[in-house]
């Protein structure tokens, strides 16, 4: 049957009952949307994930306190080292980072994580505090604004130095920073090396953050504790005999295999993971919508067949076969169905601009758009089916009769 | 040449179980160029009649015959083949679809046959042409009369060149005057060979044929030849 008549005739009857059809399409066009948004969010945040955890360097990896990882396939259960004994896990000490120093051709610094509140001139701020040894600016390849990391000789001192991020150098210290001192906890700190601006990343604001010497932090807390220590190997071949002396000296210093290594391939494999499901769950709640939306779709599919009875009788007399009429009602269920999608997608495309002015991540790929059409068309055909079959099947005598 | 033919046709209802016999044992011949009236008063199985000679429907038992093959044992997607090759009809209701112009209701068997949309406009403008239409081609069957109505339904009848045109009750819903405006036009259409079956209930409007057939509850009671039929001029 000629295509050119049927998707006239499909037009038409979309445009004979216009708020109607507008309110079904709505049904398909919100399930879209939101299937759309939900993945490019997921997407957004998996990019930016990924590049950060790349931009902590390329070589490093990680040693915790805490059980070793059997393969990637097994999570430790519990925590991971928190400095501080926790939970019958022994922490990393100073013993561990001294020995790990033995390793020639790398670089190592120890890093302790701590939340604080700086104070200067009344004025207050949250910040990250990460305590370090003076190489950890290599290592994670810190941009500085002015000034300097401290070196070995501040480090050696326990000198009460900080490295200030870029917020913090701007709004509390009204961009003039150097020689000044802040109050971290109370405690005072010269500032001698601002950040340039980095921005908010998964793991917070990058611009609160301050770096001080891990020593200073030790005798603030009073234990010889390191969260991990950092291990940056000059390039990717070189890693599994860096683990290997690792394992092999820290085995001989803590007795037994309480610690375990972290490399980025590994965080990078874990957090796709974790994005993945949590993109399946969000997905999946959204095509809850598209599938209430296609339930609309049969239903104003099956008014318009009752309504279009005589139609269908008419239609029938002249010569239609059956799959003539099916396809009519199919192709218009279809479209309906793939209209609201596409405006789905222009919604969709419209929120992910916005959510970027609010630095929300997203990003709608082109496997998004293919999604968005094929689900649309498949939940046309799905829930048109019914309806189309039902107009197919009229006795064309009772069509004829039908008032 | 015979163009219908049946042979003893017989079609049973069930209605809610209860059987109802709609036609008894009928059995009749139309031939090529014949104009027939098949009169009967309500419940007398004109229209069961009707939708078996329309391929709209299928006897219990009996064969019918349509332009020298068999009919009654086909399938659905086979009865609409022959309906759209061989069947014109004209409803009492005219039974246009409305959101489409006059032209675009004359070309809607075509479009089922699969002719091409240029041949289509072609055939369409030929026959309103003939049934005298054609500057209202362009309108919707809202913005015509109720007798150029039945004019485009008789057009679209025609369109497919049929074997034969049905005409149910095709006056009942016009005034004497229209109404014998239709009447004529048939005679005119049956004066250039066509043959055109007129079902109704009016003995008046049955004289204007040359043979009328007497059905009575569901029998053939008479087969009768008018050797003046009326004309209309």
């Amino acid at each position: 049957m000629d295509i050119s008549h049927t998707l006239k005739i499909v037009l038409n009857s979309i445009n004979s009952n216009k708020t109607r059809n507008f309110l079904t399409m709505l049904g398909i066009l919100i399930g879209v949307f939101a299937i759309v948004l939900m993945v490019s969010i997921g997407e957004g945040v998996r990019l930016d994930i990924n590049k950060q955890i790349e931009s902590l360097g390329s070589n490093i990896i990680f040693v915790t306190s805490g059980n070793p990882i059997q393969g990637s396939g097994t999570r430790r259960i519990g925590p991971q080292g928190m400095g501080g004994g926790f939970m019958g896990v022994t922490p990393l000490t100073n013993k561990d980072y001294n020995a790990l120093l033995k390793i020639k051709g790398v670089k190592i610094s120890p890093v302790i994580s701590r939340s604080g509140v700086l104070k200067y001139s009344g004025l207050t701020e949250s910040v990250q505090m990460t305590g370090s040894n003076y190489v950890y600016s290599e290592i994670a390849s810190l941009p500085l604004l002015e000034g300097k990391y401290f070196g070995k000789r501040n480090e050696d001192a326990q000198e009460k130095v900080v490295i200030i991020g870029y917020k913090i150098y701007s709004e509390i210290l009204n961009s003039n920073a150097l020689n000044k001192t802040v109050y971290i906890n109370d405690m005072p700190f010269k500032v001698i090396g601002v950040l340039k601006e980095r921005g908010v990343s998964m793991m917070g604001n990058q611009d609160t953050e301050v770096y001080v010497p891990y020593r200073v932090m030790q005798n603030i807390a009073n234990n010889e504790n390191i969260t991990t220590i950092y291990v940056s190997v000059r390039s990717q071949e070189e890693i599994d005999r860096v683990k290997k002396e690792i394992i092999t000296l820290l085995k001989k210093v803590r007795g037994k295999e309480n610690f375990r290594l972290t490399t980025q391939s590994q965080i990078l494999e874990i957090t796709g993971t974790i994005i993945g499901t949590l993109n399946l769950a969000l997905g999946g709640i959204a095509a809850v919508s598209l599938l209430v939306g296609g339930i609309g779709i049969m239903n104003i599919m099956l008014v318009s067949v009752a309504e279009r009875t005589r139609e269908i009788g008419i239609r029938k007399a002249v010569g239609a076969r059956r799959k003539d009429i099916l396809a009519q009602f199919l192709l218009e269920a279809v479209f309906l169905s793939l209209a609201g999608g596409l405006l789905g997608l222009l919604m969709a495309y419209l929120g992910s601009l916005v959510l970027k002015n609010f630095s929300v991540p997203s990003a709608i790929t082109s496997n998004s758009v293919v999604v968005a059409i094929t689900f649309s068309t498949f939940i046309g055909v799905v829930f048109g089916v019914y309806p189309a079959y039902r107009a197919a099947s009229l006795d064309p005598i009772v069509a004829l009769r039908y008032e | 040449m015979i163009v219908i033919e049946t042979k003893n046709l017989d079609k049973v209802y069930n209605l809610d179980s209860i059987k109802v016999s709609a036609l008894n044992n009928v059995s009749i011949q139309i031939n090529q160029g014949e104009l027939v009236g098949i009169m009967g008063p309500s419940g007398s199985g004109k229209s069961t009649l009707m939708n078996l000679l329309g391929c709209l429907d299928r006897p219990t038992q009996g064969e019918v015959w349509i332009a020298g093959s068999r009919v009654d044992n086909l399938n659905d997607n086979n009865l609409a083949f022959i309906r759209s090759k061989q069947v014109g009809f004209v409803f009492q209701s005219y039974n246009l679809l409305p959101r489409l112009k006059v032209v675009e209701n004359v070309e809607l068997p075509l479009i089922y046959q699969g002719v091409s949309a240029f041949l289509r406009r072609k055939k369409a403008e030929e026959v309103l042409e003939r049934v005298g239409l054609k500057e209202r081609m362009r309108h919707r069957p809202s913005q015509i009369s109720g007798g150029e109505q039945q004019r485009v339904a008789l057009a679209r009848a025609l369109v497919t060149n049929p074997s034969f045109i049905l005409a149910d009750e095709p006056t009942g819903n016009l005034d004497s005057k229209t109404g014998k405006e239709i009447i004529k036009l048939l005679q005119d259409l049956n004066d250039t060979g066509i043959t055109v079956l007129l079902i109704t209930h009016d003995r008046f409007l049955a004289e204007h044929t040359g043979r009328v057939i007497h059905l009575k509850d569901g029998e053939v009671v008479r087969d009768e030849v008018l050797l003046n039929p009326i004309r209309e001029v």
